[in-house]
């Protein structure tokens, strides 16, 4: 000890040296841990929203930030054009913005795509400090290491935040557990100063992520439970009154939210609850100046009035359109059916299903199990501690159950929300593994006594159970470390832009077709062209072919979506028609029947039928099943086998051999030989078709010249 | 509420295209007439002398014979002539090279006759005219001839013409007659036009053969149809090469249905005036000077915002006599554009070709004009009209001074609230 700096001699500032050491640490990991897809790929933007995401910020470091609130998109849902400023959350764009300009202001020159490749590593690092406060204010310092720990790795996490995964949710996850920890310790603290941070960081959220709406209803929850718990305080008052009033405000400040901050029905509990609160502080103060009696009479009158004038003005304001009516996602919330039942496109939408349990395990892994215990500690700790009436740590625990348990509920509904439940699984897990370490580490640090026996020894072999569990516990998390790491290294790295496949001979190869067709198309096309596809590549298609689409992955107009997707399933003389009139120069489609890549249109194709059929009722569903059942061979019912779209992707490919000891025109991806193989295009004509077949471009001809 | 305003905000597209036009070769007069025969050349000769009259430099060969006709992937000759009925190849040209013609620009006048050749219906039937079968020709037993006739009233005197005199002239006052097949017009082909048909009484069948099914029948029977095509070429077709003829140039007319005689027929002016429209001396208007501006300026914007007030330009010119002069008109149409016209504005002629306006942008824009006759204008410019910018709304409203008010008179009153709080004893 002695040959240590005079700093460093000090228990406490060993522990802080300690403390920082393991935090750089796991800062470093949780950011190369996602770097598995540039090492195995490249540097590379991911899927599709990080493409539009990625557009975006190279329009706002061109061209500044007012003209980017003002952009209007006309390359974008033609012939409507997008009011991009208008309906973006720009928090992610504004970041990476403010990243790049302040790394090239110290001349570090970067550009702009690595900024936004590397943003959400840099964001998971962040999250992991911030994860450490926050459950270091909900139980102590142990707890929020390991919880920082956790959350740098947990696949729940990473499958949203790789490098090149430059989307919303990258910082999201950030700026939700940001604002969680200063609400946390402005309920602990009931100070201005950190509800005011809490705001902030709120408002960080808003103009992030629609997400931001899982906590404008968590708080308000939160602070109900409190109340019917019997835990109202004056730090609660000031906690809520400032959060909701300022982060109302500030929310209103971002375009796409605008109004609906204060209209839409979504953040009425919050409102709800904002107005609860002042009518319970009053009611206090009533009660403290009248006696208990003509208090009761009071408090039956003034509460059956109230209830009855808030019901009718609710119904009011819902039946004259002022608050807008529920909207399709939030019953899906509710009502897991609903949505497949009334939106096809919200239904269409692979993370908008169900969660299944494989890959509730696959996401979380041990923590899974250890949730429940941490949410038993949790209780244990709340009824241990409840006596003390104004023990703060108590509170930040009742949040933490409410978050964990809603957010538990929301991620069984949709697949996507997962990520919504991985931070807290993290912070409940830890509270789970370091209050059981803390119980076994008893045992073992206690003297023996002279007598053979343990000192507060309950139980026959303390010390060997203790060391047994703790050598148990960190086999499970040796394990946990091992299963995130493949699960990100194998699952969660593929930039799905550029597909892989291992060969028989075991070597890779690479289908990099996407690209081939997007490069195709911006240098043989006219600047102007515009390009029809199915909604999921139109921003790929905007931001690498840098073409004019008619709908892309912003879904807000349906039925221009229906349009297309009508076109795609008519005919090829009726889908003529509406290309024309909504001239068409380009159709691009994906097609896997030659390689075996299964989402493509062909498996995609029955959302177009009924993504059309819930504008048009004349286009049936059942018109394209044969007994009802999806068929291309064939089997295949005769209106399918003419579709446009069945066209398109089986154009020539009658005559293509694609595997061994099967006939000529064999798709890979539905194991059938086609059903159609004999036909002709009239009124388009293949122009262009990549490597792999995997996407296939046609023009539409022009009006001939003496017909129609 | 939020969605609200962007619907209302949406913008928009600018799409023109402004009617009438042709770039075609007006004025060019190389002319090659394909016979059957030498014979043709003489027994015609009044209609090609017209041609000749009006500045025609007419080159005749014969069907079987070949002819210089393109040479390097050019055309020698800007209008053909196919008064070869009979024939299956026109100087070397088969019916896909004529087409190819056409859609190269090339203007085309073919005669038919109740014993067409192949070719001569392939032709038509490419541009969706259908010939009847071979031997039928045209009967009308009320509105036949007089003068002529040989029983089978298959010489008819016809007078149900199309009324556009870019096309006919305003000169064909008497009967035109006809001998020759009749010609079904696909209706929903609006490129095609009947100029001549039959009465309602006339039908088209074989004379010597008792009638089961008929090929086309009353007015819907057409005896000279044409079609405007897209690149604004023109193809003729005659169900009767008779009617160019100088014995029905010159023949008296004495029509079964009025009794009236005319000392001509109309055949003259009618074959002139179809003739001149074909090649191109009639009906054809090219534009140019196509602008738009935000008024008061000069220079096209890329973008507009919308309620911009936008001044609209065009001149149209028509080549008449022999020169372009300005085209007088008062129904050529602007359209705003955006999936359906959300205007639809008649542009104002000055007389001297230029049409103008002035509109205010609602949220999109675009033009139509067609009128049968005239060649195809279409001038269409794409320009997106744009929501307004953060800076662009008006900053205070008349309708929100309550609003001001009531959180002016909060701050104050939370002021004088807080200084009696803090500063005033019990």
């Amino acid at each position: 000890m002695d040959s240590l700096p005079g700093i460093f001699r000090s228990e406490r500032n060993q522990e802080l040296l300690l403390r920082i050491l393991i935090l750089a640490l796991i800062y470093v990991i949780a950011f190369s841990t996602r770097l598995y897809s540039v090492l195995r790929y490249e540097s590379v933007i991911h899927e599709f929203d990080p493409y539009f995401n990625f557009r975006s910020t190279q329009y706002l470091v061109n061209e500044g930030f007012y003209n980017f609130l003002n952009w209007f998109d006309e390359g974008s849902w033609y012939p409507l054009g997008r009011i991009v400023g208008g309906t973006v959350y720009p928090g992610l764009m504004i970041t990476a913005a403010a990243v790049y300009w302040v790394l090239n202001f110290f001349n570090i020159t970067i550009n702009i795509r690595n900024v936004c490749v590397l943003l959400a590593p840099w964001f998971a690092s962040n999250t992991a400090m911030v994860t450490y406060f926050l459950a270091k204010e909900v139980k102590n310092t142990g707890t929020g290491l390991l919880a920082a720990a956790l959350i740098a790795i947990v696949p729940g996490y990473v499958s949203r935040s790789v490098a090149g995964s430059y989307d919303n949710e990258g910082i999201a996850i950030f700026t939700l557990l940001l604002t969680y920890a200063m609400w946390v310790k402005s309920v602990k603290t009931g100070s201005l100063l950190w509800s005011g941070l809490a705001t902030l960081a709120y408002f960080y959220m808003v103009s992030a992520w629609g997400g931001y709406i899982f906590i404008i209803n968590l708080i308000p929850l939160y602070v109900f439970v409190l109340l019917v718990s019997g835990r109202y305080s004056s730090r609660l008052y000031i906690a809520y009154c400032t959060f909701y009033t300022i982060g109302t405000l500030l929310s209103m400040q971002i375009t796409f939210v605008g109004f609906q901050a204060v209209q839409s029905s979504e953040h009425m509990a919050a409102f709800g609850m904002f107005g609860l609160l002042q009518i319970y502080a009053f009611l206090n103060w009533v009660h403290a100046h009248l006696s208990n009696e003509s208090y009761n009479r009071f408090f039956n009158v003034s509460v059956a009035s109230l209830v009855g004038f808030l019901a009718i003005s609710f119904t009011a304001a819902t039946a004259t359109g002022y608050i807008s009516p529920w909207t399709g996602r939030f019953y899906t919330l509710l009502d897991p059916t609903y949505a497949k039942e009334n939106i096809p496109i919200i239904a269409s939408v692979s993370e908008h299903q169900p969660t299944t349990w494989a890959s509730f395990f696959f996401d979380l892994h041990v923590l899974v199990i250890l949730f429940p215990a941490g949410l038993y500690f949790c209780f244990k700790d709340i009824k241990s501690l409840g006596d003390v009436k104004d023990d703060n740590r108590t509170d930040a625990k009742i949040f933490i159950i409410c978050y964990g348990i809603t957010s538990v509920y929301f991620a069984g509904v949709m697949v996507r929300l997962m990520l919504v439940l991985a931070p807290i699984t993290c912070v409940v897990g830890a509270i789970a593994i370091s209050s059981t370490l803390e119980n076994y580490m008893k045992p073992l640090k206690a003297k023996k006594t002279p007598g053979g026996k343990n000192a507060e020894g309950t139980y026959p072999m303390q010390q060997e159970v203790s060391f047994a569990v703790i050598a148990g516990l960190v086999v499970i998390l040796i394990f946990y470390t091992f299963h995130c790491s493949w699960v990100t290294s194998e699952a969660y790295s593929s930039p799905s832009i550029v597909l892989a496949a291992k060969q028989n001979d075991g070597s890779r190869i690479i289908f990099d077709d996407f690209r081939e067709a997007y490069r195709w198309l911006d240098m043989n096309t006219a600047p102007n062209a515009r390009v029809m596809s199915w909604w999921d590549y139109g921003y790929q298609i905007s931001a690498m072919a840098n073409r004019t689409i008619l709908v892309d992955n912003n879904t807000w107009n349906n039925s221009h979506i229906a349009q297309v997707g009508k076109a795609m399933s008519a005919t090829e003389d009726n889908a003529i028609k509406i290309m024309r009139s909504l001239h068409v120069d380009y159709v691009l489609i994906l097609f896997g029947g030659l390689t075996g890549y299964a989402s493509d249109d062909i498996n995609k194709f029955l959302w177009m039928v009924r993504i059309a059929g819930s504008t048009d009722p004349s286009i049936k569903e059942e018109q394209y099943f044969t007994n009802g059942e999806f068929r291309i061979d064939a089997g295949g019912s005769p209106v399918m086998l003419n579709s446009l779209m069945y066209k398109m992707c089986f154009w020539r490919f009658g005559d293509l051999y694609t595997e061994h000891n099967k006939p000529p025109g064999w798709d890979r991806v539905r194991n059938v030989e086609i059903g159609n193989k004999d036909f002709t295009l009239e009124h388009i004509e293949e122009v262009y078709t990549t490597q792999h077949w995997l996407v296939r471009i046609y023009k539409v001809k022009d009006v001939p010249n003496r017909g129609v | 509420m939020h969605n609200r305003g962007i619907i209302g905000l949406t913008a928009l597209f600018l799409i023109l295209t402004v009617g009438i036009f042709a770039q075609s070769p007006a004025g060019q007069k190389r002319v090659l007439a394909v016979l059957d025969s030498d014979t043709i050349k003489s027994s015609h000769s009044h209609f090609f002398d017209n041609l000749i009259a009006d500045g025609f430099k007419i080159d005749y060969t014969l069907a079987s014979s070949k002819a210089n006709f393109l040479k390097y992937g050019v055309y020698n000759y800007e209008h053909l002539i196919l008064f070869a009925p009979h024939s299956e190849e026109f100087a070397g040209l088969d019916a896909e090279a004529i087409l190819e013609f056409v859609d190269q620009g090339g203007n085309v006048l073919v005669a038919a006759d109740s014993d067409a050749s192949d070719a001569i219906k392939a032709i038509a039937s490419d541009c969706n005219i259908e010939l009847d079968q071979s031997g039928a020709q045209v009967i009308d037993h009320h509105f036949y001839e007089t003068h002529g006739d040989d029983g089978t009233h298959s010489l008819i005197a016809a007078d149900n013409l199309i009324s556009d005199e870019v096309v006919v002239g305003s000169k064909v006052s008497s009967p035109v007659l006809f001998k020759g097949i009749g010609m079904d017009v696909l209706e929903d082909v609006p490129l095609i036009f009947p100029i001549l048909s039959g009465s309602s009484f006339s039908y088209s069948h074989n004379p010597s053969s008792p009638v089961k099914k008929l090929h086309v029948a009353g007015k819907k029977t057409a005896l000279v149809a044409a079609l405007q095509a897209r690149n604004n070429a023109r193809i003729l077709f005659s169900g009767s090469l008779d009617l160019f003829g100088n014995k029905f140039f010159g023949a008296r007319v004495k029509p079964s249905s009025t009794g009236k005689e005319h000392l001509r027929s109309g055949n003259e002016e009618f074959s002139k005036a179809v003739t001149l429209w074909t090649f191109q001396e009639r009906g054809a208007i090219r534009t140019s000077e196509a602008t738009h501006h935000i008024k008061g300026e000069t220079t096209a914007p890329s973008i507009y915002t919308i309620r911009d007030e936008i001044t609209y330009s065009l001149n149209i010119e028509e080549w008449k006599d022999g020169k372009w002069v300005p085209f007088q008109s008062d129904d050529v149409q602007l359209e705003f554009i955006m999936l359906d016209p959300y205007l639809r504005i008649p542009l104002k002629a000055d007389g001297r070709g230029n049409f103008s306006t002035d509109f205010i942008a609602p949220d999109v824009y675009g033009v139509e004009f067609h009128k049968r006759g005239y060649g195809f204008v279409n001038v269409a410019s794409q320009v997106p009209v744009r929501p307004y910018r953060h800076t662009q709304y008006e900053r205070f409203i008349a309708s929100a001074y309550p609003y001001y008010a009531s959180a002016i008179s909060m701050m104050v009153g939370l002021w004088v609230f807080s200084w009696f709080f803090l500063y005033t004893k019990e």
